[in-house]
């Protein structure tokens, strides 16, 4: 399903927001560190997945990629080209590429407009900056394919979206999503609000989308099983940092790191006989806030194995084989260890 | 996936059973058809923009006609101006019969009327007078018959159009004829000569212009005028003057016409014999002739009272109305669509923006903004436009304080964010999404603006500062009517009365729809 | 084996409906079940299915108007909890029966300190002095695993992280020795490793205060782990009722067994295709008189069409409300 060129680079990307104070005279007391230096490749055609949980900055990191926020420092590569340096109209006309399908199906649509208007936005938009041009039919085409294609009924073109379920719902963002046929879809929790029976029909949806349009998944998520259902690749977040990135099926047969052993210990599993006879790894304390400069490991005040040196030195990312990365002191032989 | 289920052009549920879509504002307003208050306060409201809208087309008297004779009439649904102007000649009489002593009445009568209000004590007497009571002298009796005669058979004339045979032969009607033609015309009915005629012409026309440049420029000093008025004068164009001349020629051929109407038609009257009204042809020469209606001028029945002048309180309550409530809607139109955008740029910009933004409108709220449109009426002159931009300038404030709040709480909502990383920009965003979504909020709060703005007019006008004669507005008839409030109540209760309904039907309605958009009450599962 | 044990609640079919103006929302329509002291019973289902206005019901607290208990009866301890009049329900609510929510935030006043809020709550249902009260909350406070509880119990509610406010809400609940513990989606705002930690608390806490727990959620893994019996709830009605074992061992109702296939599971990684049952929950106004699943059903039949299926014991312990498990010559 993957080849193994990458479409999209992120090189150290860092999304910190300012902590202002002062009536009239705004000064910068601190920063709210929500992504903290991340890098990771994605290629054409895999679905990366990103878990970790809330406040990690997995849904900060999507929302950088897509430039909806100006990142701190850091490069965001798409297909060579850095999109943090682009102008507004450069970006323009490479954000139909980079599309983003959102976490809530209820605030993502636009209440006051009818799906037809909802899905022909994009389109629409495009038009207008002379990026495209279609006419009134091929809009209306175009609205009524993508309705069919996510399983959507095309009379349902006029109606408003809060006469639909959650799911249908998320099938029109999806719809909305594929209108200006991207390369990239940035998934942010698209399946987290949804019911189990709904859940799977959309993973499906997803998974089918991708088959047939070749498509490249940036898939967030907080649940472990739907991540392992639908990534080729994982990469597991904690306080703004990724901790571990792997080939899914390495990753959840072998974790390495000891949050994404806590995590996977702490995920219940729907079958009675093994919960029963599961040990549990229960991380004490909650996620820190992410407000200040940290000098060591940041999963430092909730690990299990920690030692001295993690508290003063910032794992870095090492290779554990070909395919599966991770930040952890406990991976990195001791004879590399610095001072 | 789910399949498509039907074929049909209407969408079905998992049942096959039809289902009806609908936007969140038809929601609103099937919710809205359920309450009560708001569906008659949305009759009231109709009615009243029904009878603003079409006061010109109405049965109704001029508001600014003027009948000296008519003077504080009281409301009445079966009498005639005639019989009630009889009724308070009478009264009148009476009492001046009993102040000269020529009338005996009980002791403990007389103690009572102490405790009197006018209007009683000629009651009083006016009921004593009726049953004979009174005798009344010769000259008091003649007065009283020639009125009853007068009642009898003063007419009113209008003229409908006056119609002058051209040298082809037609009947053209005279306001399209020319300056020339109009002089030769008026000039054959006075026999006075052209040249005269036109001269006298000119001066009334300087002389209107002359009255009308002193009103609009009012307090500057007379040098200053003096030179407005000559500068007036000479920028005025030969179009212009023409238009002027020709109204002045044909209101004095119309006086002539009414002239001769008056001698053609007040024997008949006299005779008694015709009925009224009566439409005739009068043909004045073998060139003019016209069209006039003539009715008996105290025939006329005025449900709701007369005021200081003899104008009909009903048409000056309409036409007040008129006034109000388009003061009302356009000044509530006016600052909503300034504070959308002020508010809408302030809180989807953010920053330095939004700061400097804001920072002005608080400097603005900080003055006392009734100062405020006072001094600005005073710079501007008082007059309809003036006094609405006026209020306008001042009230655009809360609702830019109002967009901006809904405005901050909905920008960093999920489909904005889908809406940018579609590439839309900032004005799209704002005019296509945020302000849409805000507007339910607007909507409820412009309805319950209006009747902030009615009132702030009425204040204002009630001051004096606002509309002036002949136009009126709800709050300068009341402030008018306040000087006689005792002796002639229904001066100050009809409007009164009108505005309050409309008050109170806005409020309603604004209830209304807030409970309507409200999602609170939307009890659905 | 569970007649030997102490029932301590017992709901017989319970109706509560919603007025709305498109029509009446049969939100709960006619659910029965039992519990026993000790035991956990999860209600499981998805969003609108009733299973939150179940429980609301149960401690008769539907918003009404639009909602209206209509039918049924809630005996707790020999009492109707449905006919008691208000103040009797004020001293029977958490005190007998607690309830722990989803969001911990609306049901802390933000305003107080966790110490007045819990003193407040146990001197009302307990004969206890002020001093004593706190005691009893340090103690409580101590017990569901906050740190330096003598110093935190005079934060306020928002000095708290999401997981120890819902443990500060646990603490409540249980202060008052209650016998029946409500919890509605208690971990759903939670991650996954605070949930963890939430779920073991309560597990433990029932086991050691004997408690009864009713377990609302919508994740089968909450359910798989902590729940002794299980109530499946679609469309406002109870379709499947078991022990967790048999219930995840072998589902009876397709509804079940779909949504247990339909969850991507951590243990055996899921290659093939994710099951997925079609379609949407359907909209309870003026449901036909029909299995509501009928129309998601890939077993439906002619008669799940036009006749409701009854919840009926097919096996010892277990019912089902399906057609499929039903002689239809006994029950036409």
């Amino acid at each position: 399903m993957s080849n193994n060129t990458p479409i999209l680079e992120v090189k150290d990307l860092k999304q910190h927001f300012p902590i202002e104070q002062g009536a009239i005279i705004k000064r910068q007391v601190g920063a709210i560190r929500a992504v903290d230096g991340i890098s990771f490749t994605v290629n054409a055609g895999e679905t990366l997945g990103i878990v970790g949980e809330s406040g990690c900055g997995k849904s900060t990191t999507a929302r950088a990629i897509a430039q909806l926020y100006k990142p701190t420092s850091g490069e965001v590569l798409y297909e060579g080209q850095d999109l943090v340096k682009l102008s507004n109209k450069e970006m323009l006309s490479i954000r139909k590429n980079i599309q983003m399908i959102f976490q809530d199906p209820y605030a993502s649509l636009d209440s006051r407009m009818t799906v037809r208007k909802i899905i022909a936005e994009p389109l629409e938009i495009y038009n207008s900056h002379g990026l495209m041009k279609l006419t009134t039919e091929d809009i209306e085409h175009k609205v009524e394919e993508l309705m069919e294609r996510v399983g959507l009924s095309r009379f349902y073109k006029n109606r408003y979206p809060h006469e639909f379920s959650g799911g249908q719902r998320q099938r029109i963002g999806i719809a909305r999503a594929l209108a200006l046929n991207p390369k990239i879809i940035l998934a942010d929790e698209p399946v987290s609000a949804l019911d189990v029976s709904i859940q799977s029909q959309i993973l499906n949806l997803l998974v089918d989308l991708q088959k047939e349009l070749g498509l490249t998944y940036i898939f967030i998520a907080h649940d472990l099983a739907v991540i392992e259902y639908i990534s080729t690749r994982v990469a597991v977040m904690y306080l703004g940092k990724i901790v571990e990135i792997s080939e899914s099926k390495a990753l959840y047969k072998q974790p390495l790191h000891p949050y994404t052993q806590a995590l996977l210990s702490a995920a219940p599993i729907p079958d009675p006989v093994i919960e029963k006879k599961r040990q549990r790894i229960i991380l004490t304390g909650d996620v820190p806030s992410p407000d200040q400069e940290r000098f060591g490991c940041y999963f430092y005040d909730r690990c299990p194995k920690r030692m001295d040196h993690c508290r003063t030195h910032i794992p870095p990312m090492e290779s554990f084989d070909d395919n599966h990365q991770v930040a952890c002191w406990l991976h990195i032989d001791k004879s590399k260890w610095p001072e | 996936m789910a399949k498509v289920k039907s074929t049909k052009e209407t969408a079905v549920n998992e049942f096959d059973q039809e289902i009806k879509g609908n936007s969140l504002g038809r929601d609103a307003w099937r919710r809205l058809k359920k309450n009560k208050m708001a569906v008659a306060s949305i009759f009231v409201v109709v009615i009243y923009a029904f009878l603003s809208i079409f006061a010109s087309v109405l049965p109704i008297y001029s508001y600014k006609e003027i009948i000296l004779d008519h003077q504080h009439l009281r409301p009445s649904l079966t009498k005639t101006a005639g019989e009630l102007m009889l009724e308070k000649k009478k009264k009148d009489l009476y009492f001046m019969a009993y102040k000269d002593g020529r009338v005996e009445i009980p002791a403990e009568d007389k103690e009572a009327l102490k405790e009197m209000s006018p209007n009683q004590i000629w009651a009083y007497f006016y009921e004593i007078g009726e049953a004979g009571g009174i005798e009344l002298n010769t000259s008091e009796q003649r007065k009283l018959d020639r009125m009853i005669e007068d009642i009898e058979t003063e007419l009113m004339f209008d003229i409908k159009k006056i119609n002058y045979l051209s040298d082809e032969g037609k009947f053209v009607n005279i306001e399209k004829l020319s300056v020339g033609q109009l002089t030769e015309i008026y000039s054959g009915l006075i026999g006075a000569s052209i040249s005269d005629i036109m001269v006298q012409s000119e001066k009334e026309v300087t002389l209107q212009i002359t009255n009308q440049t002193k009103v609009e420029n009012d307090g500057v000093s007379d040098e200053e005028m003096a030179r407005i008025i000559a500068n007036e004068l000479e920028s005025i164009t030969t179009k212009a003057k023409d238009k002027l001349l020709i109204a002045t020629l044909v209101s004095k051929i119309a006086n002539q016409v009414e002239d001769y109407a008056e001698d053609d038609l007040q024997a008949v009257a006299e005779e008694g014999s015709t009925s009224f009204p009566l439409t005739k042809t009068v043909s004045v020469n073998d060139r003019l002739e016209a069209k006039v209606q003539a009715t008996k001028m105290h025939d006329r029945k005025y449900f709701f009272g007369t005021d200081y002048s003899g104008r009909d309180m009903l048409s000056r309550i309409i036409y007040g109305g008129q006034v109000s409530i388009a003061i009302g809607f356009i000044g509530t139109i006016t600052s909503v669509l300034i504070g959308i955008v002020v508010g809408a740029f302030a809180g989807y910009l953010g920053g330095k923006v939004d700061y400097i933004l804001m920072r002005i409108v608080d400097v603005i709220y900080g003055l006392p903004y009734m100062l405020l449109v006072i001094i600005m009426m005073a710079i501007f002159g008082r007059n309809i436009m003036n006094l609405f931009f006026a209020l306008a300038i001042v009230s655009w404030l809360t609702v830019a304080r109002m967009v901006r709040g809904q405005i901050i709480s909905l920008k960093n909502s999920e489909f904005v964010e889908a809406a940018r990383s579609m590439g839309a920009s900032p004005g799209r965003i704002i005019f296509k999404h945020l302000v849409p979504n805000s507007l339910s909020i607007i909507i409820v709060f412009s309805t319950l603006r209006i009747p902030a703005f009615i009132m702030m007019e009425s204040f204002l006008s009630f001051l004096g500062l606002g509309v002036s004669a002949p136009y009126a507005s709800w709050g300068s008839l009341v402030g008018d009517a306040v000087e006689g409030m005792t002796l002639y109540p229904w001066r100050l209760l009809f409007p009164a009365l009108a505005m309050t309904v409309f008050l109170f039907a806005m409020n309603f309605l604004g209830d209304g729809l807030r409970d309507a958009f409200d999602p609170q009450s939307k009890n659905q599962l | 084996m569970e007649n030997n044990k102490d029932k301590v609640l017992e709901v017989k079919g319970l109706q509560t409906y919603f007025k709305t103006d498109s029509g009446v929302v049969k939100a709960v329509d006619g659910v029965s079940f039992d519990l026993y002291r000790g035991e956990t019973l999860g209600i499981v289902g998805e969003s609108g299915c009733g299973k939150s206005v179940t429980n609301l019901s149960i401690m008769k607290l539907i918003p009404s108007p639009p909602g209206k208990i209509v039918g049924g009866e809630v005996i707790f301890k020999g009492e109707n909890i449905i006919a008691l009049p208000e103040e009797r329900l004020r001293s029977i609510r958490g005190n007998s029966i607690s309830m722990i929510f989803q969001d911990p935030m609306t049901s802390l006043n933000p305003f107080l300190k966790i110490s007045t809020q819990m003193v407040e709550t146990i001197v009302l249902h307990q004969d206890m002095s002020k001093s004593e009260a706190k005691k009893k909350a340090i103690e409580m406070l101590t017990l569901v695993g906050i740190p330096a509880p003598e110093k935190r119990i005079d934060s306020y509610p928002h000095q708290f992280s999401g997981g120890m406010r819902q443990r500060v809400m646990i603490a409540m609940a249980l202060s008052c020795n209650a016998d029946v513990l409500i919890a509605d989606e208690p971990t759903t705002a939670l991650d996954v490793t605070i949930q963890a930690q939430i779920l073991e608390l309560i597990d433990e806490l029932s086991k050691k205060l004997n408690t009864a727990v009713i377990m609302i959620t919508h994740d089968l893994g909450v359910v798989a782990g902590m729940c002794d019996k299980v109530c499946v709830m679609y469309a406002g009605r109870i379709v499947e009722k078991a022990l967790t074992e048999d219930l995840f061992g072998k589902p009876f109702h397709p509804y079940t067994s779909g949504l247990i296939q339909s969850v991507p599971r951590l243990d055996h990684a899921t290659q093939e295709k994710l099951f997925s049952i079609e379609g949407q929950p359907p909209n309870l106004i003026d449901l036909p008189d029909c299995c509501p699943f009928h129309p998601r059903c890939h077993k439906a039949m002619d008669i799940c069409r036009s006749k409701y299926p009854k919840l009926t014991e097919v096996e010892p312990g277990r019912e089902v409300a399906c057609w499929l498990y039903m002689d239809k010559g006994e029950d036409k």
